[in-house]
């Protein structure tokens, strides 16, 4: 049993020691220990749980970081921050009054404009689907024959690999005139 | 070169239709000068949106790149289209629902009107902003109160059980607010199913019925019915539904639509104003607020009328059966409200006014 | 409409004074009737989150993300080039619909056959599609691709999935899913709800600029690539093919700073498009040029 002694908290640096110098009696302790602590087998926790009230905060020497984990555990902290969204997310636009509905009226009108396109380009395939229609229609009268060769099921057939996604720049050569099919 | 423009400008009418205000309503436009500027010509304008009031915020803020340029080319475009559903309004031959239609359509892209629509008040309008016999904003205004308010109504009639205690079901098509102006009241809009103490329901509320549909303003009448279905009835150990303010034949503009004691003379009235006086320990009571559209005569094209003094002696206020009350006058329920009112120590008080007999107080007994 | 016959019926419960509280009380949970036909949507009446009240494409919304931000080369050449082609070489004259196999009625022999579930059609085990002659309006076009990494050696460093997923986000530009394994398969020493890849489903624009990538950049790299195989197909119009860890590694995200990829993924590829047959959808991929295998690629 030892005597509650400032002065010695003021001179020892370790908690442990801090605690112990504040003259708890060993069963006090162990009642704390069953206590609050249910099963805890290390005693030097539990004396951390009671700390004095005036403890010292040293300077801390190792890095927070770095302290035990390995180069693989970090690279995957680092692939999963890569991965998250937060950081990507951009800042919200703050518009003026005029500023939103300047934007909704081009929304808008894009909108419009889109739909007009889709419309004119269903039409041109509807008037072509309609003219295909009539002239087999018509073949079909004129020539059975014709009609035949010219409704083969074509299904499943490839495009050449030649038909190019167009690009806004073109190649210095633009068509291979001498190009023949292997 | 001379003679053609000559030709031209006799046969082609002038393309700016949405700056055009002497054939539409100003309320098409922006009111205030400067805003308009800021809003159709924001490239010219060298202090920034007029709309942020301090200079600071006006010198803080930046407008996304090339904004101004975009929105006239999109603003020509959306225009131009007006234009064209503007002269297919204009023929007489469509009938009336398609013309709504149309004009809706020639004005929801209009930048000024979306202006003034959605930064504006929409339940107090100003008529020469938000103009509600206009089809675009009758339109606007429907969307919004769906948006909230009309789901919010439905929300509380159904948890409430107003339906099916009252009418059996709704389906709501014009927008209904209800106030007590007077001096007990609060001044302001009432939330379905908020608890009103006994002082603020002392004097009679105002109704604003909201219209958006195409309806004729000049014929079309409405019935305003506030029931209380949860009056103890001690005889039949149940509960008994009261009138506690009956209105009839009344009419309605499109902006013009709060209905007080200055739109209505004593023959309107079906029953007086009865305040909410609820007894001691009895509950709380739901007081419904029902607007009813009477019978359009569709051949005639006029309203039937209620005749208030020969239907007061075919129904008891004190036991009203707002069902039967419905069916036997050909009323359309169209719109409802509903505020709570509970026991409070002014009560009493309330009573005394209206020379109503003493209030019983109820206690658990045990069986 | 009977809906609104059945509202207007509804009749009002008959409540008692003097026991209010216990009348009602239900001895079982039960769902409360509504008597209105409107749609609440609730999150629009709550007062938080101000901001979720918008549309997805108002700008005020926190998930507002602008479109069409840039030109889209394959979708251009899709509907400028290649929607009148496929038109014309899917066409048949004097085409009808064609109708999938359908679930059987029963023959109505035995009582017990009263509110069975419909016998299943023969040949197969679920009912398939019928199957419209191609016209203006149903052209087959994309879909969605969508890129799946199964990590064999997950089982064993559940980590190796989060470096697959990364390295589809690099390819696409989309954020990825983990994926996990749905059961125990003791042979393959794979357990439930373990970590086992990653996929990601891409349309839009990043789908073209990824497919763009794939046949301009990555399978003109591939020594001796045969293309895709040419029974590849899940009968109704999806094509997939897949790319393994060293092929990968020609896709220029990863090609320029290999020191960060010390390990890469194979990758499954599945290009989802509206055709109804393999063939249509065969005929459209090849349009994109992705090479297919050479052959009579017709018959299957």
């Amino acid at each position: 049993m030892q005597k509650r002694n400032y002065r010695g908290i003021k001179r020892n640096n370790s908690p442990v020691d801090i605690v112990l110098e504040y003259s708890v009696s060993q069963e006090y302790l162990t009642k704390m220990l069953s206590i609050s602590v249910r099963s805890c087998s290390c005693q030097k926790n539990v004396v951390n749980l009671i700390k004095p009230l005036n403890q010292v905060r040293y300077k801390r020497t190792k890095s927070k970081n770095s302290s035990g984990i390995t180069p693989q555990t970090q690279r995957i902290i680092t692939q999963l921050s890569v991965l998250s969204a937060r950081k990507k997310q951009p800042k919200m636009l703050k518009l003026s009054k005029e500023d939103l509905i300047k934007h909704q009226t081009i929304q808008t009108a894009w909108k419009t404009y889109q739909d007009i396109l889709k419309q004119e380009r269903q039409e041109s395939l509807k008037l072509q689907y309609n003219k295909i229609d009539e002239a087999m229609n018509v073949l079909q009268e004129v020539s059975p024959k014709l009609y035949k060769q010219a409704n083969v099921d074509e299904s499943g057939k490839i495009f050449p690999m030649e038909l190019r996604v167009p690009t806004d720049f073109p190649p210095r050569k633009i068509w291979y005139h001498e190009y023949k099919k292997q | 070169m001379y003679k053609r423009f000559i030709h031209t400008g006799r046969i082609t009418r002038s393309p700016a239709v949405w700056s055009d205000f002497t054939s539409r309503s100003t309320s098409l436009g922006i009111s205030s000068q400067a805003v308009k500027e800021s809003v159709l010509n924001g490239d010219k304008l060298e202090t920034g949106p007029v709309t942020l009031k301090r200079k600071s915020n006006r010198m803080k803020y930046n407008s996304p790149v090339l904004i101004d340029e975009t929105f006239k080319t999109c603003y020509d475009f959306l225009e131009k289209r007006s234009g064209v559903t503007y002269k297919h309004a204009n023929n007489p031959k469509i009938n009336p629902e398609f013309k709504e239609k149309l004009l809706i359509k020639a004005e929801i892209t209009n930048p000024e009107v979306q202006y003034n629509f959605q930064f504006n008040d929409k339940l107090d309008n100003v008529t020469s902003i938000i103009d509600y016999s206009l089809p675009v904003y009758r339109h606007l205004g429907k969307k919004h109160w769906e948006s909230y308010k009309q789901m919010l109504l439905m929300q509380r009639l159904e948890s409430l059980k107003v339906i099916p205690d009252t009418l059996p079901t709704l389906t709501p098509r014009v927008s209904v607010d209800i106030k007590f102006p007077y001096s007990t009241g609060v001044n302001q809009w009432i939330e379905p199913g908020k608890f009103l103490s006994s002082g603020v329901t002392s004097l009679e509320p105002i109704v604003k019925i909201q219209e958006f549909e195409l309806v004729d303003p000049k014929e079309q009448l409405y019935t305003v019915l506030i029931v209380n279905p949860d009056e103890p009835d001690l005889i039949n150990d149940t509960f008994k539904t009261t009138l506690a303010y009956g209105l009839t034949n009344l009419k309605v503009d499109y902006n013009d639509n709060v209905i007080d004691s200055r739109k209505f003379f004593p023959r309107n009235v079906l029953a007086k104003y009865l305040p909410p006086v609820p007894e001691k320990n009895a509950g709380n009571q739901r007081f419904a607020v029902w607007v009813l559209r009477q019978n359009m005569n569709s051949e005639t094209k006029k309203c039937d009328v209620i005749d208030n003094e020969a239907v007061i002696s075919t129904f008891d206020r004190n036991n009203f059966n707002i069902r039967g009350f419905v069916k036997e006058n050909n009323l359309d329920p169209v719109g409802a409200h509903v505020w709570r009112s509970t026991w409070d120590s002014n009560v009493k008080n309330v009573r005394d006014k209206y020379n109503l007999p003493k209030g019983r107080v109820f206690s658990r007994v045990r069986t | 409409m009977s809906n609104i016959r059945s509202l207007l019926t509804s009749k009002p419960v008959a409540r008692s004074f003097s026991i209010v509280s216990v009348s009602r009380k239900a001895a079982c949970s039960i769902v409360p009737p509504v008597h209105h036909l409107l749609k609440i949507d609730k999150s629009k009446l709550s007062p938080r989150f101000e901001g979720m009240k918008y549309n997805k494409d108002d700008i005020r919304s926190p998930s507002y993300r602008p479109q069409d931000t840039r030109q889209d080369r394959l979708q251009e050449h899709y509907l400028n080039t290649l929607q009148s082609d496929l038109l014309l070489i899917n066409y048949k004259h004097n085409a009808t619909v064609e109708k999938g196999l359908k679930n059987r009625q029963w023959d109505g022999t035995s009582p017990y056959q009263v509110n069975r579930p419909l016998k299943k059609p023969k040949g197969s085990k679920a009912e398939l599609p019928d199957l419209h002659p191609i016209k203006w309006n149903n052209i087959p076009g994309l879909k969605s691709v969508t890129l799946n990494c199964y990590v064999r050696d997950a089982r064993d460093n559940e980590m190796l999935t989060i470096s697959a997923a990364l390295q589809l986000q690099q390819l696409t530009g989309c954020k990825p899913k983990i994926i996990y394994s749905k059961s125990d398969v003791p042979n393959w020493k794979i357990r439930k709800g373990h970590a086992m890849g990653a996929k990601v489903t891409i349309s839009g624009y990043e789908m073209s600029q990824f497919l763009n990538t794939l046949s301009e950049i990555v399978l003109p790299r591939i020594r001796e690539y045969k293309g895709i195989s040419k029974t590849s197909g899940d009968r109704f119009g999806g094509i997939s093919f897949g790319l393994n860890e060293e092929e990968v590694k020609f896709f220029p995200e990863i090609d320029l700073n290999q020191d960060l990829w010390p390990k890469t993924f194979g990758m499954h590829i599945n290009i989802n498009t509206t055709a109804q047959t393999d063939q249509q959808a065969r005929t459209l991929i090849s349009s994109f040029q992705l090479p297919f295998e050479s052959g009579n690629a017709q018959q299957s």
